[in-house]
């Protein structure tokens, strides 16, 4: 457990969640990935309740990568709850998402959110941009909290 | 002056001055014609009064001729008119200066010598009163020739004609009176008659043009008018006869005066004759000579009475007879008395007794004394004839004067009662009018059907004191009677009666509602309809009360109009008519209200209605919401898997396949994608229906340019020409103007693909309405304009797949955009000779 935890990927979509690491393999940047399958699971693991009862909070992922579309809660509501607890009001939150709509980019925006990217259909650009946002915020981003 | 006709030349109005004009001057030729031919019976009708002069027939004739000319229309006929009045005012003018200065230039007796026989001052010259009718006449006629225009006009005729007309009567007044100051002024030439009456005529006939012109309406009726003129005229008659009578009268008078004188002298005669005889009598038989001075002063008397007796009776040649005969015998008589007288003093008693006894003496007294009283008997007879003359002329007068009045005084009474009914019908139908006007204004109104009704009734019963108006209105299910107006009953007894069941006998109204007829009940007391309700309307002092059914529209009773009175009544054919009027204008009023009221609840309803109808629009707008929602999230996931997973295949297994396998990964790979872009543009589209509209500035020139750089940018390798002219600016939604910009442009470059040099234009060019043409044209593969109707629709594609690359999205999407802007957008085109691509933005609310 003293692996560095880099990326956490809330994404209920298997295939979706399955090209996602691919492409971030491919870049070698899946070393360090946890992969929650929904919002629930997403916020026990964060805030070390539920079945991750008694895990260390203060091992935060680099980044959030957050579906919006998720079972049981949502993931605009991840993100404000995320944005309300003081520990994680400053964790970078990439919202990865099929939805075009404008409400929702908004909003997202709104509740803190640090990117939004629309998972595009093509192979090719949706494994770019995945991996050119995992470059950006495990290698080029400075983290706005101090590793614990 | 204006040479058009004039337009009043075919009125009415002009008709009378026409025919008077043309027979003024016919009577003015035939006294002229009289002149020559010397009949005196038309020059001087009346014998004794006053001639027409041929002066003042010449005048007639042309003024009578001008007026008849008036009519014509045309310049020349109004100057001839002209010409017609200055001849006859000149010579009038000149008649006038001969009077004024005494000067004579010999124009009186320039057509005819006038023998100058009757009230003629000068001969032949023209009266002085018809010198200035003519010129009054000239003036009137000068002013008629004239176009018409001063609003003056009407009044400055009318009082040339009414002087022209006031002189002419004046005369012929003067003639019936036996006036002669009426038709002879300043003892100079007189007036004729039928100068007079053609005077007057043509007075008429100014007037009767003065009225025309001045708008005027005679709305008297004929049978008022005829009765009016009718009484004038015999007032007028009667003083004039009565005029006359006096006349006669005082003549008369004058005439029994020298009777009387006759009578007196004859009798003065008769006594000095007998003092004469009896003073020589007594001498003869006495001889004392005191006798003698008896007959010596009454001889003288009697030679002097002679003459003057004479004189008396110069006028009965009779009685001159008599007096001859009578002198005669007095002169022998007187002679006789001498040679008795002169023989007593000389020879005695006896000699004189014995001349007296011859008895010559006694028969020339007896033949005197005769004489004497034949001619007193002949005087008085005279007087009693002349007595009775003047008897008959009073009693004629005093029977025909009172008479004349009386029937004149009759015909004006009568003429002015029947004009005061004429008013006040007029007076009651203005204030019938103002009541209906008022009444419709109200019913036009805001003000709901019961304070309409209420206002109504109190107009009515303001015009018909006494009457007492209600207005009860049927209930929908036809049976029962409901209030509807009635304030000036007594509330209770509306209370009452509101709701009361119609039937066969239920007073007035319940009946007239039932039997659909008018139920006058002219005593409530007496009426079996009131059986039921006798005490209650008697109670309340109701004695009278006439109902009437309202109809509708399609003749379903609406309610009842009813009007009650205090007193036993039955209603008078004008009340009648009032009913009528009031039922009508209740019946409009009910209607008009009802079809308010309905209305209102359509309009409710429909409120209702549309209120509904949003709510389940904005359910299906918010379904809809979430359709594309999921589409664009669960629609998208699968399509990427595709994609995905057949990328992984070729980039894992690659080996593995063969060239026919990798093929047709590719196929699902490239169907996927396109999937995935046909997503993504209906996303686009249906989400473009729900956008706000924000509507800001936009630099369309800049913005042209730039997307067409961008647009280039991505096609490095074809040869691309812009000719860009100046674009103004509109506006409109940035982001989807943008996307209107991207879509034609983006259009152009890819249909000019297969050109060696792509020429794009892009500008701007005024429409008919005013707005901006913006348009975008290339020289592309074009298109058939039979299909340029479905070149806008969603899918709809002209080209292949193969030739062009595309979703068919695009131009549907550039319709919406410029649809939600209040645009229009079209395309025109030819196969391989390109397409120009119109729009407009009409100008945003900000």
């Amino acid at each position: 457990m003293n692996n560095p935890l880099e990326i956490l990927l809330v994404e209920d979509n298997p295939h979706d969640a399955e090209l996602t690491i691919r492409a971030l393999k491919k870049r070698n940047l899946a070393n360090h990935l946890v992969h929650v399958q929904d919002g629930q699971a997403a916020l026990d693991f964060l805030f070390g309740t539920g079945v991750h009862e008694g895990r260390d909070v203060h091992r935060r992922p680099k980044v959030v990568l957050l579906d919006l579309k998720l079972p049981k809660v949502d993931g605009l509501e991840v993100l404000r709850q995320l944005r309300a607890d003081e520990r994680t009001k400053l964790l970078p939150v990439v919202v990865l998402t099929s939805s075009r709509e404008e409400r929702d980019i908004v909003e997202t925006y709104q509740l803190g959110a640090n990117s939004y990217i629309v998972k595009p259909v093509e192979f090719e650009n949706f494994s770019e941009a995945v991996s050119n946002l995992g470059l950006y915020w495990l290698l080029l981003n400075e983290p706005p909290i101090p590793k614990a | 002056m204006n040479a058009s006709p004039i337009s009043i030349s075919h009125s009415p109005g002009l008709a009378f001055p026409r025919i008077a004009g043309g027979a003024v001057a016919i009577v003015g030729g035939v006294v002229l014609a009289g002149w020559a031919l010397g009949i005196h019976a038309l020059t001087d009708p009346v014998p004794g009064t006053a001639t027409m002069k041929a002066n003042t027939a010449l005048a007639f004739i042309l003024c009578g001729g001008a007026m008849s000319l008036l009519h014509l229309p045309g310049a020349r006929a109004r100057r001839a008119v002209r010409v017609g009045a200055l001849a006859a005012g000149g010579l009038a003018l000149l008649t006038l200066a001969e009077y004024a200065t005494g000067w004579n230039p010999g124009l009186d007796e320039l057509l005819f010598r006038d023998p100058g026989t009757v009230a003629t001052s000068h001969p032949g010259r023209m009266a002085p009163n018809s010198a200035i009718c003519f010129m009054l006449t000239a003036a009137a006629l000068w002013l008629m020739g004239r176009s018409p225009g001063k609003a003056r006009r009407p009044l400055i005729l009318g009082a040339l004609g009414a002087l022209v007309v006031a002189i002419g009567f004046f005369a012929v007044l003067g003639h019936a009176a036996a006036f002669s100051a009426g038709y002879r002024w300043w003892n100079l030439t007189g007036l004729a008659l039928h100068t007079a009456a053609l005077f007057m005529l043509l007075g008429a006939a100014v007037l009767a043009f003065a009225w025309r012109e001045a708008g005027a309406r005679w709305l008297i009726g004929p049978g008022l008018t005829v009765g009016f003129v009718g009484g004038l005229v015999l007032l007028v008659a009667v003083a004039a006869y009565s005029r006359r009578s006096t006349t006669e009268l005082i003549e008369a008078a004058a005439r029994v005066k020298p009777t009387h004188e006759v009578i007196g002298k004859i009798r003065e005669l008769r006594s000095d004759f007998d003092e004469e005889q009896s003073g020589m009598r007594g001498f003869v038989i006495t001889g004392d000579e005191a006798f003698l001075p008896l007959a010596s002063e009454a001889i003288p008397k009697v030679r002097k009475h002679l003459p003057e007796l004479r004189e008396l009776i110069a006028d009965n040649a009779r009685q001159q007879a008599r007096l001859a005969a009578l002198e005669k015998a007095i002169s022998e008589r007187l002679d006789f008395s001498q040679q008795t007288f002169e023989l007593r003093r000389t020879s005695g008693f006896d000699a004189a007794a014995r001349v007296v006894a011859s008895g010559r003496g006694k028969a020339l007294s007896d033949q005197i004394r005769t004489v004497l009283r034949e001619m007193e008997a002949a005087e008085e007879t005279l007087l009693a004839a002349r007595r009775a003359q003047s008897g008959a002329i009073t009693e004629r007068t005093l029977a025909i004067l009172p008479a004349g009045v009386l029937v004149s005084v009759l015909l004006l009474t009568f003429g002015v009662l029947r004009l005061n009914g004429e008013v006040a019908a007029r007076q009651r139908g203005a204030e019938v009018l103002a009541w209906e006007k008022s009444a419709l204004e109200l019913i036009g109104s805001a003000a709901s059907l019961h304070e309409v009704l209420d206002r109504v009734m109190l107009g009515l019963e303001k015009q018909s004191p006494g009457a007492l108006c209600s207005v009860l209105l049927l209930d929908a299910d036809g049976l029962h009677l409901r209030h509807g107006a009635a304030p000036s009953l007594p509330d209770a007894y509306n209370r009452l009666i509101d709701g009361v069941a119609v039937g066969p006998a239920v007073g007035s109204c319940g009946t007239a509602a039932y039997a659909d007829r008018q139920v006058i009940v002219a005593d409530i007391a007496s009426d079996p309809l009131w059986a039921d309700y006798r005490e209650l309307a008697l109670g309340h002092g109701l004695r009278a009360c006439w109902s009437t059914p309202i109809h509708g529209g399609e003749g379903k009773i609406l309610g009842t109009f009813a009007i009650y009175y205090h007193e036993p009544r039955h209603p008078t054919p004008a009340e009648m008519d009032g009913i009528a009027r009031a039922v009508h204008v209740t019946r409009i009023a009910i209607e008009r209200k009802h079809a308010e009221e309905e209305i209102r609840g359509l309009n409710a309803s429909l409120e209702q209605r549309v209120r509904e109808r949003t709510a389940q629009l904005e359910a299906a707008v918010r379904e809809l919401d979430a359709f594309s929602y999921s589409v664009s999230h669960d629609l998208r996931a699968p399509l990427r898997a595709v994609d995905g997973f057949s990328r992984m295949v070729l980039e894992d297994n690659a080996a593995r396949l063969d060239e026919e396998g990798r093929r047709m990964l590719g196929v699902i790979r490239s169907e996927t994608q396109r999937m995935g872009r046909l997503i993504d543009d209906l996303l686009a589209f249906s989400r473009l229906g729900r956008q706000q509209l924000e509507p800001v500035p936009m630099d369309m020139h800049a913005l042209a340019q730039e997307i067409f750089d961008a647009l280039a940018a991505l096609e490095p390798a074809r040869r691309l020409r812009l000719d860009l002219h100046p674009l103004p600016p509109a506006r409109g939604a940035a982001a989807m103007i943008r996307q209107v910009w991207v879509n034609l442009i983006g259009n152009a470059i890819k249909f000019t693909g297969e050109r060696a040099v792509g020429e794009i234009e892009i500008g701007a060019r005024e429409g008919a309405d005013g707005g901006q043409i913006y348009f975008v044209k290339d020289n592309g593969a074009g298109f058939d304009m039979r299909y340029a109707g479905q070149l806008f629709g969603v899918f709809q594609r002209l080209h292949t797949r193969q030739e062009f690359p595309g979703t068919g999205v695009g131009l549907a999407l550039v319709q919406r955009i410029v649809q939600r802007h209040g645009g229009r957008v079209w395309a025109e085109g030819e196969v391989g000779r390109g397409a120009t691509f119109s729009f407009t933005i009409p100008d945003q609310k900000p």
